[in-house]
Formats: structure tokens, C-alpha cells, sequence
């Protein structure tokens, strides 16, 4: 399904990945691992296609990243963001359903029951805890039923009970078909429920 | 978040109270009337009161209701368009455009003081310091500061170019900068009325969209949308709706910026009550500052954007305090 082929990443004068390559394969559950600073969540943009790539190659089942316009990867994946911060005080429902117009009712309530958003889900965003906001974007990144879900560190500002319902989630679309790579902390975190791990270390 | 018949009712009750408004507004003034409401409620009836009701005072009451129906959709459009409350169209360069522009018609006799001429060239400046801020800046965040700077030096020049003037009327032509409705005329309502009635539909149309650049332009590029398209369509009309306010009346404070909040506040963050919402609210608030501003102390006329601030801020710090879960 993603073939990264010998990437490099620079921010400036920086470089975060060089000569980096991996393979996902289509219906995995994967977990980018890798100490501070090295670049997991920066591989992740880069497989979104939201960073340009210094050399190499990143393709989606065969289709180079770079190559596809916003709505072409729109339907290819979804992102869930570590966090966001909101300045206008819309309620949860309403951030849910923004650009989500066609999510069938059944699919919407399926998200939020599923990582407990239903309590807060008539609260303005504005009013949310960080692991509440952050169980905000994963149910914003699973609504639209793309085959690839990129998740950044779905589970930092978590509880031990919404870690399990994050991970009963993950499994559970995982069996639909969807290809799930998430960025996580290799340790402290049990992560034996991934199918594979890709480690990504400091250069 | 308020249900749509509640907003219905709130924007009936306050059209009620503008149409009331603008009676109270049409009776009083410097000119002490003998029986003004016979005259309002007869307009067919000639005589002195006449004139000064329906040639001098209507006309100004309709250009106030424009222009701050203009100054709140463009206000609301500025917020949504930049994901910034504290966005209004003279933080992101397009007041300090339309000055400019309209500056440069008089000062170089391309254009007299009042005419359609002066408006397009306002609108031509507004559009130049907008779109210019607009492909300087890659984000949201990037937009304030350039159009803070861009603001900065494009009134700088304008100061410069009357400053540097030898006409005899530069003074007058400071107005720009400092906002007045007292030179307001039925030429002035017929420049506003149709490109602010249109321009202000066409934000309210495009408006919907802009409700996903609350999630960030990251998000947006990931649901498919390209949010500088988005951004680039709520420039083009928040510099026309702004220009042609600045071109009839000048600079007016604070209004922008403040009718969005207070509309925020009564009904929520959603961009298409919200547009409708900030223009009524604009226009009834101007009226208001206008009357103030004409009544308060004849026959001098006080300066309206000082009445604008003095009216908005309490209203706008109230309500924050009131309910901070609005904003951040």
C-alpha cells in the first residue's frame, strides 16, 4: 500500500530523515517509533503529503504522493493532528460535522460512541480538555471512511480507559479493510496489537 | 448554541428595533422641528421640515445603516478568513488600501470627493494592500502580521501624499482617516446601496466554506479544499465591501470589529447567521453612533468613530466577561 523509497526530510539546515525507506502493507495496523525529535510525526506529514520531500519517493498504492492534488489524497487518507488549537467557539458536534456532509448518520454515531464523545459532544469546542480535543480529531479522521488513517500520537494526552477504547477502534476498522499507521513512544507504550513497527532513529 | 427560530426571533426583534431607530433618528437633530412626526409619517407634504427630514436626515440614516452593514459582514468575513477573533479588515491592510486609493484620486484630480470615481479607485487600493498581504503570507498567523505591516506603510504613504499636498482642501481630505457621516447625501446612498446590498450576498454565499477554516489549513487541504482559494474570495469581497465604505464616509473604528463579537455572542460561531447577523447588527449600531454623534452636543457634531468605541468596547468587554467560553 505505501512504499517509502530512500526519503530524505530537511526543515532548513536541518535534516530529520535521510535515506529513509519502509514498506506499510494494505489492511496493517502500523506504528512509527522513535525517541524525541526524530522525525516520526514528520514521516507521517510526508506520507499525508503535507511536507515536501529533500529526495526520493513516497507512493500510495503505486500513485506517488507528490504527485496528487488535495482532493485526489482526500480520498485516499485521513489525519488525525496530535492537537489543535480553536478559537471559535463552535460545539463538538458542529467541528464533527465540518466537511463531513455526507457521513451517514449511522457511521457518525458509531465514532463518537466509540470514543466516548457523546457526553461532550453539545460542548463548545472551546471548553475541552487536551485528551478530549485530541479524541476529537481521531473521530474527525475516522468519519469519512478512507482505506488509510494517519494517526499522530493518538494516545499522549490519554486516560488508560480511552487508550483502550482508541485501540478497540483502531482493531475494529483495521478488520474493515482500513490500513491504520499511527506515531507512537516505543517505550511505555505496549504496542503488541501493531502489526509491524517502524523504527525511526535520531540522525 | 441558539436554534434557528430563536435566531429568527432575536433578528426580528432587532430589525424592530433599527426600523424604531431610524424613526427616533429622522425626528431629532441640530434643526429644532415644530411637529417632525407629521412629516415623517406625511412625507408627501412639502415645506422646510420636509427638507431637512427626507433630503437631509434620510439620506444620512440610510448611508449609516450601509456602511455598517458593510463594516460588519466585512468584520465577519475578516475573523472566519484569517481564524483570528482579533482580525478585522484594518489589521489585514484593506482600510488602510481604501484610503490610499481613494487619497490618491483626489490628490492627483483624477476624481472629486464623493463620486464613483473616488470609489473605484478605493476599492482598486483596498484589492492592491489585500491581495498583496494575501500572497505575502503562507498562514493564517502570517496574514495578521504582514497585513499589520502592509497597514503600517501604505498609511504612512497616504499621510505623506496629504501632507506633501498643496491643495487648499487636504485637510477635508483627511476624513478618510478619520470617519465622518456628515457630508452622507442621496449620491452617496446611491454609490452604497447597490454594491453593498450586492457584495454582502455574495459574502453570505461564500461564506459556508469558510466555516472549515476552523480547523486549521492543514485539515482543510486534507478534506480536499485548498484554503487560500477560500481566503482569496473573502478578501475580494471584504476589500470591496470596505473600500466603498471608506470612499463614502471614511475610516470608521472599532465597528468591524466589534459587531462580529456581539453577533458571536448572541448566536454563535457559524459563518452564514453569523454574516447576516454582523450586518444588521453593524447597521444598527452605526445608526445609533450617528445619532449619537448629531444630537449629543448641536450644532457641533462629534467625531463618530470616538462614539462607535464608546458604544462597542463596553458592549464587546461585557459580554466577554459575561461568557468567556466564546473565545478562547
Amino acid at each position: 500500500m505505501i512504499d517509502i523509497k530512500q526519503i530524505s526530510l530537511v526543515y532548513g539546515k536541518h535534516q530529520v530523515l535521510s535515506q529513509f525507506s519502509a514498506h506499510i502493507e494494505a489492511g496493517s495496523i502500523t506504528a512509527v517509533v522513535g525517541p524525541n525529535g526524530s522525525g516520526k510525526s514528520s514521516l507521517l506529514s510526508a506520507i499525508s503529503g503535507d511536507i515536501e520531500l529533500a529526495s526520493g519517493e513516497i507512493t500510495i498504492n503505486g500513485m506517488p504522493v507528490s504527485e496528487l492534488t488535495f482532493e485526489e489524497l482526500a480520498y485516499l487518507r485521513s489525519y488525525a493532528q496530535q492537537s489543535h488549537q480553536y478559537w471559535m467557539a463552535y460545539s463538538v458536534d458542529e467541528i464533527l460535522r465540518l466537511g463531513h456532509d455526507h457521513v451517514p448518520e449511522e457511521r457518525f454515531t458509531y465514532i463518537i460512541e466509540s470514543l466516548n464523545i457523546e457526553s461532550f459532544l453539545h460542548q463548545k469546542i472551546t471548553t475541552l480538555s487536551g485528551g478530549q480535543l485530541q479524541r476529537v480529531e481521531i473521530a474527525r479522521a475516522f468519519m469519512r471512511d478512507t482505506t488509510l488513517v494517519l494517526l499522530d500520537e493518538p494516545f499522549a494526552s490519554q486516560d488508560l480507559q480511552s487508550i483502550s477504547r482508541i485501540i478497540d477502534l483502531l482493531k475494529a476498522e483495521n478488520k474493515r479493510g482500513v490500513t491504520v499507521v499511527i506515531v507512537a513512544h516505543a517505550r511505555g507504550e505496549d504496542l503488541s496489537w501493531c502489526d509491524q513497527l517502524i523504527s525511526v532513529e535520531t540522525k | 448554541m441558539m436554534s434557528v427560530k430563536g435566531r429568527r426571533i432575536l433578528l426580528v426583534a432587532i430589525l424592530l428595533s433599527i426600523a424604531g431607530l431610524t424613526l427616533f433618528s429622522l425626528s431629532i437633530g441640530s434643526a429644532q422641528l415644530d411637529s417632525p412626526w407629521a412629516t415623517i409619517f406625511h412625507p408627501s407634504v412639502p415645506g422646510s421640515n420636509h427638507d431637512i427630514i427626507w433630503s437631509i436626515r434620510f439620506p444620512r440614516i440610510l448611508a449609516a445603516l450601509l456602511v455598517g452593514m458593510a463594516l460588519g459582514v466585512a468584520g465577519a468575513l475578516s475573523q472566519s478568513a484569517t481564524n483570528n477573533p482579533l482580525a478585522d479588515p484594518s489589521i489585514i491592510g484593506t482600510s488602510a488600501g481604501a484610503s490610499l486609493g481613494a487619497v490618491v484620486a483626489v490628490i492627483f484630480n483624477i476624481a472629486a470627493i464623493g463620486s464613483i470615481g473616488v470609489t473605484i479607485f478605493s476599492i482598486a487600493g483596498a484589492l492592491f494592500v489585500s491581495l498583496l498581504t494575501f500572497s505575502l503570507a503562507r498562514n493564517a498567523l502570517q496574514l495578521v502580521i504582514v497585513g499589520i505591516a502592509a497597514s503600517a506603510l501604505v498609511s504612512a504613504v497616504a499621510g505623506l501624499l496629504i501632507s506633501i499636498s498643496n491643495r487648499p482642501d487636504a485637510r477635508s481630505i483627511s476624513f478618510w482617516s478619520l470617519g465622518s457621516m456628515a457630508l452622507a447625501n442621496m449620491n452617496t446612498v446611491e454609490v452604497l446601496a447597490p454594491i453593498v446590498l450586492v457584495i454582502s450576498i455574495i459574502g453570505w454565499s461564500i461564506s459556508q466554506r469558510m466555516d472549515l477554516l476552523v480547523l486549521g489549513d492543514r485539515e482543510v487541504r486534507h478534506l480536499g479544499f485548498n484554503p487560500r482559494s477560500i481566503r482569496l474570495g473573502a478578501f475580494i469581497v471584504i476589500s470591496i465591501l470596505i473600500a466603498t465604505a471608506v470612499s463614502s464616509v471614511g475610516t470608521i473604528a472599532f465597528l468591524a470589529l466589534a459587531a462580529p463579537h456581539i453577533t458571536r455572542f448572541l448566536i454563535g460561531p457559524t459563518n452564514r447567521p453569523l454574516i447576516i447577523g454582523s450586518g444588521v447588527i453593524g447597521a444598527g449600531l452605526l445608526l445609533f453612533a450617528d445619532t449619537c454623534a448629531r444630537t449629543i452636543a448641536p450644532p457641533h457634531e462629534l467625531p463618530i468613530g470616538l462614539i462607535t468605541s464608546v458604544i462597542g468596547a463596553p458592549i464587546l468587554i461585557v459580554m466577554l466577561l459575561k461568557n468567556s467560553e466564546v473565545w478562547r
